[in-house]
């Protein structure tokens, strides 16, 4: 008969770590995020741009970020960059770029999407005024995509915070890198692993919680009707 | 572009050509619109009467022909695929002369996520310069004018479809424009709230706004046009008073207003 004392006081030892891991997960999350979606939005106007010259690099740019594996451009971030550059990051910072990079391929073509769903009798009727191009995107046109985006954009904050629990393995000191210490030590990786599983799962049913108000919000100006 | 200034002329279009992909939707239109003066544009469906509209302010950029307005020569921007910083100066002033022309659209248009006041603030302070305080004085002025001070602070969506075009006549109207364009404004909007808009163009019309209106209000057309044109693929075929179409020449325009009538 299987027997086997779990050792549930390992997690309560170390209550203090766990939060402290989880807060530098959340750390990251955000600032990868912000990353992802300011980058995102550069990229995506030069993705939805006339010329050539912008729209090119743009596409590489996305199609470069989406596809690479998370996992793999951690490494590169961090130990490649140090490699063949001066520039010797610290793991948090390695972590926050590798994530708001991959993040922002995806967050491009949010923005993409969003600007493209937006009726174009907007922006003509923003020209029709005599608002300069650059005015009728910011006053008219973004405003409304930016609403378009939130609920594809609260996935992706969700993704990547998924994403973030890659980050111990450059030395992030998250949870689940004092999971794996905590385990080794005491070969108990069953109340750690599940312990730091359930505090991501709770971070992001909060996230799912805040996307639906979000996303209230933003709603009250209806959005596609004109 | 030595042309002298067309004597008197609000706006001149000169031989305007317009072609999407193999279909010619504009061929040789010329058209010109003395100061005060309210022109109706009627014809069947693809005549090409909203192109010809959308290229007085470019929304549509002509192919050939000259498009003249308060005595100036409209230079299109010329757009490069490659620079993306090409033909600046000729959107610059492009800019400034679309806000003196304000446009209605078949769809109103009006701004989702503004409410009615922020919709005809927005050209206030972007285009004419004014502060926000001033912006809202003069939009909630128009908005009294066509009736809609009490949805001031509504958003589109609980407005109903004419008055979402009452407010999109508004929106236009703020800034001043000389002249009004009108692409089948009353097109999209139940039977029952046509009355509204069509009054409201009439009543502009009464103060004197110099008005290019692309309608199929045959009655309205015929009530307060000082001159009806009739397209037809892509061309003028006649033009006259509205005295003139109770007995048209033409037969395409006998044709096509007994089909509508």
């Amino acid at each position: 008969m299987f027997s086997y004392r779990l050792r549930w006081d390992l997690v309560a030892d170390n209550v203090g770590g766990l939060v402290s891991g989880l807060v530098i997960l959340l750390q990251i999350t955000a600032l990868g995020f912000a990353l992802a979606m300011i980058l995102g939005l550069v990229v995506a106007v030069a993705r939805t741009a006339r010329s050539p010259l912008l729209r090119g690099p743009a596409l590489a740019y996305t199609e470069l970020m989406r596809g690479i594996p998370l996992f793999l451009f951690l490494f590169l971030v961090y130990y490649g960059a140090a490699q063949v550059s001066p520039v010797v990051l610290s793991p948090f910072v390695a972590a926050v770029l590798a994530l708001g990079l991959t993040g922002s391929g995806y967050a491009t073509e949010i923005y993409r999407g969003a600007l493209q769903a937006v009726d174009p009798g907007q922006r003509e009727a923003a020209f029709a005024m005599g608002l300069t191009p650059g005015q009728a995107f910011r006053d008219v046109v973004l405003p409304q995509a930016l609403r378009i985006a939130v609920p594809p954009g609260m996935n992706l904050l969700v993704a990547l915070l998924k994403g973030s629990t890659f980050v111990s393995v450059i030395g992030v000191a998250d949870v689940f890198y004092l999971s794996r210490i905590v385990s080794q030590r005491f070969f108990a990786p069953f109340e750690m692993y599940t312990v730091s599983g359930l505090m991501i799962i709770a971070v992001t049913l909060c996230l799912a919680g805040f996307a639906v108000l979000v996303e209230k919000r933003f709603a009250r100006g209806d959005r596609t009707s004109s | 572009m030595s042309d002298p200034r067309p004597g008197g002329l609000l706006l001149e279009l000169r031989g305007i050509r317009k072609r999407f992909g193999d279909l010619q939707v504009l061929d040789d239109v010329s058209l010109s619109i003395a100061p005060g003066e309210v022109v109706c544009v009627i014809g069947p469906s693809g005549s090409g009467k909203s192109t010809l509209l959308r290229c007085v302010n470019f929304l549509t950029p002509v192919d050939e022909g000259e498009v003249w307005f308060e005595g100036r020569r409209i230079e299109p921007p010329r757009h490069s695929s490659w620079n993306p910083f090409a033909g600046r100066p000729q959107v610059r002033e492009l800019t400034r002369l679309r806000a003196r022309i304000g446009m209605v659209f078949q769809h109103f248009n009006v701004f989702p996520h503004l409410t009615a006041c922020e919709n005809v603030m927005l050209g206030l302070t972007r285009v004419s310069g004014l502060g926000k305080a001033e912006a809202r004085e003069r939009a909630r002025a128009q908005l009294e004018r066509i009736g809609l001070l009490d949805k001031a602070d509504e958003h589109p969506a609980r407005l109903s479809g004419g008055q979402k075009q009452r407010l999109a006549i508004a929106r236009a109207l703020a800034l001043g424009p000389t002249l009004m364009l009108f692409d089948e404004a009353t097109s999209a909007l139940d039977p029952e709230l046509v009355g509204g808009v069509l009054a409201e163009m009439r009543k502009l019309a009464q103060d004197g706004m110099t008005m290019l209106v692309v309608t199929h209000e045959m009655q309205f057309a015929m009530e307060v046009a000082d001159r009806v044109v009739f397209m037809d693929h892509g061309a003028i075929v006649e033009q006259g008073t509205p005295e003139h179409f109770r007995d048209p020449g033409n037969e395409r325009t006998r044709a096509f207003l007994s089909a509508i009538l």
